[in-house]
């Protein structure tokens, strides 16, 4: 016999409860469809009593995780999923009464495809006894084999067996220690223990990491790794690195460390490319640098494309192909510039004073004086649909001998120096 | 006013989608800053040119006419037209470039361009221009040189434009130096794309647009800053200080450019005559001819009338034009095309006496005046209606052929950003999703009638946006501000241009979507407004069904009907009428019109013509329609607004309801010329303006003053006169109109099996669907038998006198596969489905299935008739090829183990799958269960008394909520026995709105309102009946 545990309109993590509670019944565990599973129930009487009785625990396992189940136990598993997916509550359908048991119920616990629905529909057939009662030759020359096969199920004949649920592959090492630890070193030490673990099982499953999830307590930090790695070393490095910029909030009395497994990176070098730092060493470098700048402060710059003056964002630092282009940097762009302009960031505050709507004097961190020539104003502005629109006017400006570009923020009514010409 | 700058490089909105003004702002713009001229140039086109004429010319500036013309090498040329050649030449390389490419693209090569250079200026600027583009890449030197051979030294202009932009002044500093050495003047412009600043806003939208980008992803695609305005003489001398001479050359240039639109050079074709005659007396002999054929009487006054405008065409030099309309009449008739002049056409008796019209204006008393005038200085305006479909595609054809590909086009249809369209655009373009936008969308009005909350805002805010938030808020002012702008250019349903010589030297033409044909780049108004003198060749349903019903009644009665010569005063037509039993005749048949003819109880043509225009918006906004039937039932006195006015208006007993009877108010009471009360009509038509209309009014008043007529009755002519003009019905054209609605009703009345058939092959036109045309045409004795393949074709035919459906009705039939079965069955009948299946090889399942499932496989087998699940089950298997090996053995297993499809199957398988049944009504299989429930017939309803609470039920077949109507909705319920009708007031729609617009089958509780046999019953209470799950096709007017 099998039974079946079926929730109307399951949502798509309902499944793990169902395997869960199935499995607290039998080993073997079909995990059908979303919202469906079916488990092997002969010989349980012994243990749980009846199948009615059996049904009832089942229901009542399935409620203690929240779920409201209908539960149908029947002799073979598609006779049960369609009583389960027909009837409400608890079914239990006796050995040979499948097919009377059944034929009142719609087409669509079958669940056919579409197309077979809507012809079995426009037959006028509506239910599974009215199905049953066709002749079975004419349905198969009709409707081929699918046809038959839901003939079969509408007859509760169809037998087949079950598809056991395999548990996926996890890789988890969990300490609960016998004493609290409150500062990094010695974690040190457990990491590098769990992780040689991991490391080792993931080497004979031929598989890599590319994040590990810490756990210390409450305290949780996600490794990303922008390559699949199985060094248990470089692992513990990045992990402490890690946890020392964030370090745990409280002392840790249990740590748990899982990798998710990717399939690990095969990598053949061209003879003739050149030499770039190793992947591995390259992320540990990146990693002592963001512990010591900041996270925000460390990567590759990426001009924005936008009119914007000075506008860019920091991506992630990785080793791309030589000679590419980054985006917003065309020939038209680079060619117009003859001269290097050396950036103040932040731009520097200045006070200036104009002459016939010309700057004519300024000051700004040190630098004061008459401005000897001024080209400009050219203006810029954009964004007006967000509130952090701009609008300014930039000047190339001389003072002291030397060229330095200037602007005036129409929002903010000020002016700024940013950055002088090579 | 002395200049000092002109700006001669703009582009507006008809760049669609590179600029954000309306030429019209251009023009207000530059007067405002006293600027004398200013030239506009858009891409590829003279799109925006009539109207920025126009405007230019209303504000006093002169409007210089250019284009940037894009080449193959991606530069686009920024060309203004220096004299007529150069603009001719312009409108030629445009038609060249547009014709040999898809719509839409389309560049010029480097060759043409030298081809047709004379007469044409080249400024060297623009983001795309060519020393632009050159200068990055090569100094520009070696561009320079190519420009002036192909254009002439004196025929260039380095063009210098400064937008506060770096890299720009760059290429500016070297083009100075460029125009030293090369000695060329250098030209200031602003490459203007709006005209006012905030503009610039809608300009990155359109850029989204055209790039298919969000605004957070069109990056450096967007405008760098907001320069590209209009700017004033002084800031652009102030921008240009260092370089005084690129400015003053601006004022130069502008005196050099003497081509302006008014001297377009257009010349309506001549047509070709006889050695020894003239277009004249050709024209008079034509005319002579069918005077003495279609007058009946051909007296005096009809030969005066003839002669009167005969010299009025003659001084007009209008002969030619006249002659070109009555050769494609001639062509119509060579070709059995029905056609018929309509519109104001209908006013002259030499339109009627070369057949292009139908009507008698002579007999009729038509004001010939409305159509042509002396004064208007305008081209006559005729409109032609021609069967829709192929025969008006013959006829368009034919003037191709007789005026070459580049003499004769179509009008073009400018189409512009409303409500919906906006409100999805600039919602992508701002990144709201998808869902939000169609939400949006679904809110924007369906009905005509719109109350006061139905604006955009108040859309904005049931899609439940909060219009305080400043994102929405921008989202709403974007959507404001793109409404009315060009969005792309469509082409006119019928309007053609035609001209001597060449039309592609007037204006460029463009590939229109439908092949083989051109559309010109300029609306049908800007078209009028540019005196090119336009042909309507309209499309017709009626027409067509007419034309169709002729053959029918030809191949399967025998008989002849001449449509010109019906017999007069039918009595079963005006009894039908008067019943208003009118489903399916033109016109008459909507259920306003309705209402209507029980008490206008027409009796002879003219009370048609009066029937056609009484129900219009003109005649309900002024109140026309009810002292109008009053005085027709005797129930009110005739009067007269003024005794001088009793000529004009004893036809309509007192009451204006006619275009004609207002202008000849004017004419009589305030002393207006012909010309001058069509200039009032034009006023108050639907480009009016307030300004004019006050103007209008003011001379109006003074005129009546003068003649006498003060106060209240001046007031109430005034009211009539302004109330109506916008909507008014010309009388010659409620004439033409007239004539086909008495033909339709005679034919109905006579040949109801021809003209229902003739319906159901033109559908969709009219008021009501095919299973409302079915039903009525069965209640008046027709026998309508379903589609079976063994005898369908794929139009509706006639058998015995009855009615057989076509397979055009199986919704997902393809026609080609319909001919197919119909040409395998003549060949040998079919025997069973297989056989079907397998000798129409291009029958697809889903056709087989749709044909089954409404019967029309039931009559397959000679011996077995089968019914609809037994052919259903057939087809399943027959769908299931066996292979060549074992198809040919016959496996008849007719029978099926399924059961019949009950009634409500069978009836919902028959609107799912033809839209109607040709069985019982839906509401007659639920009649007792209706008659327990106290619910009246349609057909009792006549019996019962005014004022009686009644009970009426059926299906929806007509939802309105007129613009006239004050948020009154009206409904159509049809039963077995006929048709009702309800009034629903406002507060009830709005306590029922989802019964009334998504219930199938109502039951309407009410009190009966029977006044003069109008039937209708006025809603208390609506509810929604379980009848059946038939798919009832509504005509819902919008």
């Amino acid at each position: 016999m099998y039974a079946c545990i079926y929730i109307p309109n399951a949502s798509g993590d309902s499944s793990a409860a169902l395997i869960d509670c199935a499995t607290t019944f039998s080993p073997r565990v079909e995990s059908t469809s979303a919202g469906i599973v079916v488990f092997d129930a002969e010989g349980l009487e012994r243990l749980f009593g009846s199948y009615s009785e059996i049904a009832l625990k089942v229901a009542d396992a399935a409620r203690e995780r929240g779920l409201e189940a209908n539960i149908a136990v029947a002799a073979n598993p598609d006779a049960a999923i369609c009583a389960a997916r027909g009837f409400g509550g608890i079914t239990v359908l006796n050995r040979g009464s499948e097919k009377s048991r059944l034929r009142d119920l719609p087409l669509t616990v079958l669940a056919p495809s579409q197309e077979i629905l809507e012809t079995i529909e426009r037959w006028g057939i509506r239910t599974l006894g009215a199905f049953a009662r066709l002749p079975a030759v004419q349905i198969s020359e009709r409707l081929g084999q699918e046809g038959v096969q839901l003939y079969k199920l509408a007859q509760g004949a169809s037998m087949r067996p079950i598809v056991p649920h395999a548990d996926a592959l996890r890789f988890v090492e969990i300490i609960e220690l016998d004493y609290e630890i409150e500062t990094i070193e010695p974690l040190t030490f457990i990491l590098s223990r769990m992780l040689d673990q991991l490391c080792s099982r993931m080497r004979s499953r031929n598989r890599a990491t590319h994040e590990v999830r810490l756990r210390l307590g409450t305290h949780m930090r996600v490794l990303k790794l922008p390559l699949p790695v199985r060094n248990p070393r470089l692992l513990t490095k990045l992990l402490i690195l890690d946890l020392e910029a964030h370090p745990p909030g409280a002392a840790v009395k249990r740590v748990e460390v899982e990798a998710i497994p990717t399939k690990p990176r095969v990598v053949q070098n061209g003879l003739f490319v050149p030499l770039s730092p190793e992947p591995e060493k390259l992320e540990l470098t990146l990693a002592r640098l963001k512990a010591v700048v900041g996270e925000e402060n460390v990567g590759a710059a990426e001009i924005l494309d936008t009119h914007r003056p000075d506008a860019f964002r920091m991506e992630k630092f990785h080793l791309g192909e030589r000679g590419s282009l980054r985006m917003g940097m065309d020939s038209t762009t680079t060619s117009s510039c003859s001269l290097s302009l050396r950036l103040f960031r932040p731009p520097l505050e200045a006070t200036v004073q104009l002459r016939n709507a010309a700057p004519s004097w300024i000051a700004f961190h040190g630098v004061h004086g008459s401005i000897i020539t001024a080209r400009g104003p050219w203006r810029t502005s954009g964004d007006w649909w967000r509130p952090n629109m701009w609008d300014r006017e930039e000047w190339d400006i001389e003072v002291c001998d030397v060229f330095y570009r200037i602007y005036y923020d129409v929002h903010l009514d000020r002016w700024y120096a940013q950055g002088a010409y090579d | 006013m002395s200049a000092t700058y002109v700006e001669l490089h703009a582009s507006s909105a008809f760049s669609f989608l590179e600029g954000a003004s309306l030429p019209e702002e251009f023009a207000g713009v530059c007067a405002h800053y006293q600027m004398p001229a200013m030239a506009l140039l858009d891409r590829d086109g003279f799109y925006g040119s009539p109207r920025f004429h126009l405007a230019a010319k209303k504000a006093g500036i002169q409007a210089h006419i250019g284009a940037e013309v894009t080449s193959t090498r991606g530069i686009r040329y920024a060309l203004l037209a220096e004299t007529r050649e150069g603009y001719q030449n312009l409108c030629r390389l445009m038609t060249r470039m547009k014709l040999r490419a898809p719509k839409g693209k389309g560049a010029i090569t480097e060759d043409e361009l030298a081809a047709f250079a004379r007469g044409v200026i080249c400024l060297t600027g623009g983001d795309y221009g060519p020393l632009t583009k050159a200068i990055p890449k090569n100094d520009g030197h070696a561009e320079l040189e190519r420009l002036v051979d192909i254009f002439g030294r004196e025929n260039i202009y380095v063009e210098l434009q400064r937008h506060y932009d770096r890299k720009e002044e760059a290429i500016n500093q070297r083009a100075i130096t460029l125009a030293d050495t090369f000695h060329l003047p250098v030209l200031a412009t602003n490459g203007i794309r709006y005209a006012l600043p905030h503009q610039r806003e809608i300009l990155d939208v359109f850029t989204c647009i055209r790039n298919h980008r969000t605004l957070e992803t069109a990056g450096r695609l967007l405008s760098q800053n907001s320069e590209r305005l209009l700017k004033t003489p002084a800031e652009m001398t102030r921008l240009f200080y260092d370089v005084p001479r690129a400015v003053a050359n601006t004022v130069e240039l502008s005196h050099r450019l003497q081509f302006t639109l008014e001297d377009l050079g257009y010349e309506f074709p001549k047509y070709p005559v006889g050695d020894g005659e003239t277009m004249t007396s050709f024209l008079r002999k034509r005319t002579e001819e069918g005077a003495l054929s279609r007058f009946r009487p051909y007296d005096e006054k009809s030969r005066h009338q003839i002669e009167r405008e005969l010299a009025l065409i003659e001084k007009l030099k209008l002969e030619g034009y006249f002659l070109i309309v009555w050769d494609i009449v001639q062509f119509c008739l060579q070709n059995n095309i029905l056609i018929q002049g309509r519109g104001s056409a209908a006013n002259s008796a030499v339109c009627y006496a070369l057949g292009i019209t139908a009507v008698d204006p002579v007999k009729m008393e038509l004001l010939f005046e409305r159509f042509l005038s002396e004064e208007r200085g305008e081209w006559p305006d005729i409109d032609l209606d021609l069967p829709s479909g192929d025969q008006r595609e013959r006829a368009i054809q034919y003037v191709y052929q007789r005026y070459g590909a580049l003499g004769a086009a179509m009008t073009a249809n400018v189409i512009t950003y409303r409500g919906r369209s906006a409100a999805r655009e600039v919602g992508k373009v701002l990144g709201f999703d998808t869902e939000t936008l169609d939400h949006l969308s679904s809110l924007v009005g369906h009905f005509e009638y719109k109350d006061e909350s139905d604006t955009l805002e108040a859309q904005f805010q049931v899609a439940g946006f909060d219009i305080r938030d400043p994102r929405i808020r921008k989202f709403l002012e974007l959507c404001l501000s793109l409404q009315d702008l060009p969005r792309h250019l469509g082409q006119h349903s019928g309007g053609m241009v035609i001209c001597q010589g060449q039309l592609d030297s007037v204006v460029p033409l463009e590939p229109a979507t439908m092949p083989g044909r051109n559309v010109v780049q300029w609306d049908k108004d800007d078209c009028a407004d540019m005196g090119i003198v336009k042909v309507d060749l309209l499309g017709l349903g009626m027409m067509a069904v007419l034309e169709d019903s002729l053959k029918l009644i030809r191949d399967h009665y025998g008989e002849e009907v001449d449509l010109a010569h019906l017999p007069e005063n039918d009595p079963a037509s005006y009894a039908a009428m008067q019943k208003a039993d009118t489903v399916g005749m033109f016109q008459i048949e909507s259920r306003a019109q309705m209402s209507c003819l029980p008490r206008m109880r027409p009796e002879r043509f003219y009370d048609i013509v009066v029937q056609v225009a009484i129900i219009r918006p003109g005649p309900i906004v002024g109140n026309m329609v009810h002292p109008y039937l009053k005085r027709r039932q005797r129930r009110e006195k005739v009067k007269y607004p003024h005794p001088a006015l009793e000529p004009v208006l004893k036809r309509t007993l007192g009451v204006p309801l006619f275009q004609e009877q207002l202008l000849r108010m004017a004419m009589i009471t305030a002393g207006f010329s012909g010309g001058q009360a069509e200039e009032l009509r034009r006023a108050f038509g639907f480009k009016r303006s307030e300004r004019r209309m006050k103007e209008v009014e003011v001379e109006l008043r003074k005129g009546m003053n003068e003649n006498g007529i003060v106060g209240d009755v001046q007031d109430q002519i005034i009211h009539s006169i302004t109330s109506f003009a916008l909507y008014g019905f010309p009388e010659s054209h409620a004439a033409s109109f007239a004539l086909i609605a008495y033909a339709s009703a005679y034919l109905k009345c006579h040949y109801l099996a021809a003209f229902t058939a003739a319906m159901l092959n033109n559908q969709p036109m009219g008021f009501y669907s095919p299973a409302t045309l079915v039903k009525d045409a069965q209640r008046h004795g027709l026998k309508v038998k379903p589609i079976d393949v063994t005898k369908s074709g794929w139009l509706c035919t006639l058998e015995n006198g009855a009615l057989r459906l076509g397979m055009r009705y199986v919704k997902g039939m393809r026609e080609s596969v319909a001919h197919a079965v119909v040409e395998a069955r003549t060949r040998a009948p079919f025997t069973c489905v297989d056989d079907l299946a397998r000798r129409v090889s291009d029958l697809q399942k889903r056709e087989l299935i749709l044909l089954a499932e409404v019967g029309a496989l039931n009559f397959l087998s000679p011996e077995h008739r089968m019914h609809r699940r037994d052919a259903l089950w057939q087809v399943e298997r027959s769908c299931r090829r066996t292979g060549p090996l074992l198809e040919t053995i016959d496996v008849r297993d007719m029978a099926s183990p399924l059961s019949q499809m009950t009634e409500e199957e069978r009836l919902v398988a028959d609107f799912h799958g033809t839209g109607m049944t040709v069985g019982p009504h839906p509401m007659a299989y639920y009649r007792e269960e209706l008659n327990s429930l106290g619910v009246l017939r349609a057909m009792d309803l006549a019996t019962v008394l005014n004022g009686t609470y009644v009970r009426v039920a059926g299906a929806v077949i007509a939802r309105q909520r007129p613009g006239t109507a004050k948020g009154f909705v009206f409904l159509s319920l049809e039963d077995e026995t006929g048709i009702s009708n309800a009034i629903i007031t406002p507060d009830i729609f709005q306590q029922n709105r989802f019964t009334v617009v998504g219930g199938r089958f109502l039951l309407i509780e009410g009190r009966l309102q029977n006044v003069d046999n109008v039937i209708s019953v006025k809603a208390d209470r609506l509810e929604i009946l379980p009848v059946s799950e038939a798919a009832v096709v509504s005509h819902d007017f919008h």
